[in-house]
């Protein structure tokens, strides 16, 4: 084997080669020629310090901040209570003892009618854990707006 | 033993009990995993920063979704499956930033290795640092591929299984990645740089 064929098969070498693990004729070669020898020292060199370097690398910021925001409440309850409000919602509306606005009663006085005002909390919304909810009746009798905070 | 089994072995106790409902054994197991989930993220990426973000999203998913594991792979495999596709979801959001990041990389390695003598003329410190440039300057693939197969001792035929690819396709990355890499070390020094095959 010559130095050309040896270098070209340096680079794509397993290291049990170079190591002297497999026995071969590049192996043979490389003992008996200084230069090639010296180029698959310093590749062992670099791929020993490039191993070292990556086993080494480690995280600066803790697990338990990731642990932390793992146990924080999800973004997406208000869809997993969306159904639950609206079947509350249509369950007052329909046995409800009361209209939410009674259209006997006289005309309000002109404006304003500005903010809609919490209902008396007969409706059963139920929250979903660790936040509050308000219903609001509004002019229409068939809307009402829950709202989750 | 690689540190992929050496993670296997110290989850053992713990994931049957987290997977159970121990809190204090998922945190334990989170805790755990984190640093060989960063170093893997760390070659998914191919910077530190990035690599934990991608290392906490894991840790998060792993938290919510470890029911999910079934037990029919090893727990590293699916760990390592989860910290991939957290990697190439990072990847998709990331993709002008890390189009420039590379080009940068690209940029700078070629730069240290064509010096006159990089690798003598450095402090060991400093060779370490060159040679990790050197190696995130190779396309991601075969950056992955190389870690598995040459800092984690993996077999190609578990490399293949894990990155569902042919093993003769791992083996053509793997010759690629060393041939890339040591043509890089080796760049600066003519003497021992591969000759021109006749």
């Amino acid at each position: 084997m010559n130095c050309a064929t040896a270098r070209h098969m340096i680079l794509e070498a397993d290291l049990a080669e170079f190591d002297g693990t497999i026995d071969s004729e590049l192996m043979e070669h490389v003992r008996a020629c200084a230069d090639c020898a010296a180029a698959v020292q310093r590749i062992l060199t670099a791929e020993r310090e490039l191993r070292e370097a990556l086993r080494g690398a480690a995280p600066r910021r803790a697990a338990d901040e990731a642990i932390r925001r793992a146990r924080a409440p999800r973004r997406h309850w208000a869809w997993r209570a969306a159904p639950v409000a609206v079947a509350a919602v249509l369950a007052a509306l329909l046995l409800g003892r009361r209209p939410l606005v009674d259209h006997a009663l006289p005309p309000p006085p002109p404006p304003p009618p500005p903010l809609p005002q919490p209902l008396e909390p007969h409706l059963a919304v139920e929250a979903p854990p660790g936040r509050s909810v308000a219903v609001f009746g509004t002019d229409n009798p068939d809307i009402v707006i829950i709202w989750f905070y | 033993m690689s540190e992929t089994r050496q993670l296997e072995t110290a989850v053992a106790d713990l994931l049957p009990r987290a997977q159970a409902g121990d809190a204090a054994a998922r945190d334990e197991l989170l805790r755990r995993c984190h640093g060989t989930v960063y170093r893997w993220a760390l070659v998914q990426t191919g910077d530190p920063d990035d690599a934990e973000d991608v290392a906490q999203d894991v840790l998060v998913r792993v938290y919510r979704y470890l029911d999910r594991y079934s037990g029919r792979a090893r727990f590293t495999t699916w760990l390592y499956q989860v910290t991939r596709n957290a990697a190439l979801g990072w990847r998709r959001q990331m993709a002008s930033r890390l189009r420039v990041l590379r080009n940068v990389a690209m940029d700078r390695a070629p730069a240290a290795a064509s010096a006159e003598d990089p690798v003598d003329r450095l402090h060991a410190s400093r060779i370490a640092e060159v040679v990790t440039a050197l190696f995130q300057a190779l396309p991601a693939r075969q950056r992955e591929v190389f870690h598995l197969a040459e800092i984690e001792g993996v077999a190609l035929v578990e490399i293949a299984e894990r990155l569902a690819m042919n093993p003769s396709t791992v083996r053509a990355h793997l010759f690629r990645a060393r041939r890339a890499l040591r043509s890089r070390i080796l760049a600066g020094h003519p003497g021992l740089a591969e000759e021109r095959r006749r």
